[in-house]
């Protein structure tokens, strides 16, 4: 186990520079996600850490030790692969016994881990298969199988569960969160599903075009995004982002965007320059359309229009016009709604974010 | 209307296998079956061309049993056997050498590539006859360069070098063949497997022997079975080389066949002469093709 540094890391691949100085520190038995749109250089830093990939600029660094010239099977690394990349001739047994026969561990040794691992994973029965007789879910666990025995000090994750159906996707979600907590191994973990993110992750790298844009816990991503583009990427629906300006009403800070004003709480953004253009963030779960009397104060209760109900089982979500302004309202239950109907919604104002509209960094 | 349509295309459906076997069908009797057939029967029969005046007579399976009073054939048989291993143990080893650099260095450029293609294009007669040239003990340029070197010039194609100098210039001629499958079969293998290994720690000849080597194994098999019947096929680049000589040293079976057909216009024992290399064809590479349906078990 082991705590990863990544100081002032850069990958270019010729003239184009696809990571921009990463500066990361992840604990140690931290579980750390990596997320951010396709082409953002998750695999790319990933691949970087387990020496799949030159580094071209700054340095990463695993438990003590400097590793931009260790080969990777020296970094005590273990990785997943997205296609899981079983060696096709090999029996379960031998895809699994592999890397500790590679490094000369004794064979009695290599027996016990083995059992060990197909015990904890389930595989037991499928020791003497070859990966082409398993079912997806298993060649999946077979993977992690391979990655365990050699109890690395980092388990790397590359969309591991990207080829599952999302049933098993769910169920091997789950089972990851469990061996983590049994291993307690420093992970680090690819993927674009933000559900996966949300849910496995202690804390959560949010990239875009190779830049960092915030690290935080899978709360603190949610409720307090560091840019527009993190509150839109984190959540879904994401969230709600309407061009608005601060201005004083009666003394008390206020929101106004078109015909919508609301007065700020009192402990938020209370310094922000009067007349001041911003962009309103607010989740869709932050606007209450159901007993919005008793949980919401009375300044941040308007009249809305329904645009749009859907209902998708458990929850809702309704396009409202609220004082010429569009909000996506993300509701418990099925509302028997329909377009046209009129209805009383409650903002959760104490959850606002406001954006600066030239930057669209969060003002804090 | 649309039922009219859906009836025809309903005819069509069921009709189509034909349809669409049709072409092969066709092609391949009148251009395998029919010969073949042809064959067959006249390998039954003595058939001489030059003796007009005797009938072609039915005497059963006489040609086949001549085989074991033979001498020639023996010799024949014994030299495409030196002449298959030469050509197809220097093409597999070569080949994967060959692409494993290309594959090495080049990754995906491919110009390279083509390059080394090249041989190929050319027509094998044309081979033959550049090698000659080549190869010619008085101004052939070969000898011309080991002289420079300090080496006495050699008789490629006398006695004693013509066998090896006609599997060298055979495997010149085709090595790009079995470079371009086991190419295509080198960038077929997925890098992440080299990926998991690099990081399990597998050293080069580790990585060699339990990723490059096993998935490679389809890729080995075809270039075997197409090498091997190629080789038992071998004619045109000996013919143009040394016509089978000297005396019979490079006359590898189809030469043979041959000489005995259109030197000595016994069509008969010639015809008897080809259905012995069809079957040891069969014999070699039946059992690779019987694997190559087994593969991913
Ligand atoms: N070998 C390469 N040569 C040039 N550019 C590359 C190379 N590999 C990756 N890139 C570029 O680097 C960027 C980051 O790639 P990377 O694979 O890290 O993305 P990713 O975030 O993992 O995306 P995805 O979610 O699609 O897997 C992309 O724009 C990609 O085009
Ligand atoms: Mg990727």
């Amino acid at each position: 186990m082991a705590q990863v540094k990544l100081n002032n890391v850069v990958k270019n691949y010729g003239n184009v520079k696809v990571v921009h100085g990463a500066d990361l520190l992840i604990d140690d038995s931290e579980f750390i996600v990596l997320v951010g749109p396709s082409g953002c250089g998750k695999s790319t830093i990933l691949r970087m850490i387990a020496g799949l990939e030159t580094i071209s600029g700054g340095e990463i660094v695993i438990g003590d030790q400097v590793v931009n010239r260790v080969s990777p099977k020296d970094r005590n690394v273990a990785m997943v692969f997205q296609n899981y990349a079983l060696y096709p001739h090999m029996t379960v047994r031998e895809n699994m016994a592999f890397g500790l026969k590679m490094a000369k561990e004794p064979r009695d040794i290599i027996e016990k881990k083995v059992n060990q691992a197909a015990a904890t994973l389930e595989l037991g029965p499928y020791l003497d298969r070859k990966p082409a007789a398993l079912s997806g879910g298993q060649r999946q666990r077979v993977a992690m199988g391979r990655a365990i025995v050699r109890q690395p000090d980092v388990f790397l994750f590359d969309e591991p569960l990207s080829n599952l159906d999302a049933q098993l996707r769910t169920q091997m979600r789950m089972e990851l969160k469990k061996l983590h907590l049994q291993f307690k191994t420093t992970t680090i973990y690819v993927t674009h599903d933000q559900i996966e993110a949300m849910t496995l992750a202690d804390r959560i790298v949010i990239l875009k075009d190779g830049y960092i844009q915030q690290v935080g816990s899978p709360i603190e991503v949610f409720e307090r995004p560091a840019n527009v583009f993190v509150a839109q990427f984190i959540g879904n629906p994401p969230m709600n982002i309407i061009k608005g300006k601060c201005t004083r009403v009666n003394g008390a800070m206020t929101l106004v965007a078109g015909d919508l004003s609301l007065q700020l709480p009192e402990d938020k953004y209370q310094d922000i320059a009067e007349g001041k253009s911003v962009l309103i963030g607010i989740r869709p779960d932050g606007i209450k359309v159901r007993d919005v009397e008793h949980r919401i104060r009375e300044e941040w209760r308007k009249e809305a229009t329904v645009n749009v109900a859907e209902i998708l089982g458990g929850q809702s979500l309704l396009e409202l016009n609220i004082s010429n302004n569009r909000f996506i309202a993300e509701v418990e239950g099925r509302m028997k709604l329909h377009p046209g109907d009129k209805v009383t919604v409650g903002f959760e104002l104490d959850r606002v974010v406001l954006f600066d509209p030239e930057t669209t960094e969060a003002i804090a | 209307m649309a039922d009219t349509i859906s009836q025809i295309r309903a005819a069509f459906h069921r009709k189509s296998y034909l349809f669409f076997l049709g072409p092969s069908l066709i092609i391949m009797g009148s251009l395998t079956l029919y010969p073949m057939v042809y064959g067959i029967k006249l390998s039954l029969t003595r058939y001489n061309l030059v003796r007009p005046w005797i009938p072609k007579t039915f005497v059963g399976l006489k040609n086949f049993t001549d085989f074991f009073s033979d001498e020639y054939l023996v010799k024949s048989l014994w030299v495409t056997f030196k002449f298959a291993m030469g050509t197809v143990a220097l093409q597999v080893f070569i080949g994967l050498l060959v692409a494993l650099v290309l594959h090495q260095i080049l990754k995906k450029t491919s110009l390279l590539r083509f390059m080394v293609l090249l041989p190929m294009l050319i027509v094998p007669v044309v081979t033959g006859i550049i090698w000659r040239l080549i190869l010619n003990d008085t101004y052939g340029v070969l000898n011309w360069i080991i002289q420079w070197l300090g080496i006495a010039p050699q008789l490629w194609l006398g006695p004693d070098l013509a066998l090896i100098t006609v599997i060298i210039v055979e495997t010149w001629a085709w090595l790009p063949f079995s470079i371009l499958l086991f190419s295509l079969g080198l960038s077929s293998i997925p890098e992440q497997y080299y990926e998991a290994a690099a990081i399990d720690g597998a050293g080069p000849w580790r990585t060699f022997f339990t990723i490059t080597l096993p998935n490679l194994r389809w890729t080995l098999f075809i270039v075997l079975v197409f090498k091997f019947s190629d080789a038992l096929k071998a004619f045109d680049t000996i013919y143009t080389l040394t016509g089978g000589g000297p005396g019979i040293a490079t006359r590898a079976l189809a030469l043979y066949v041959q000489n005995r057909g259109f030197t000595d216009f016994e069509i008969g024992y010639a015809m008897a002469l080809s259905i012995l290399v069809l079957t040891i064809s069969f014999i070699i590479i039946g059992p690779f093709i019987s694997r190559l349906d087994k593969q991913y078990e």
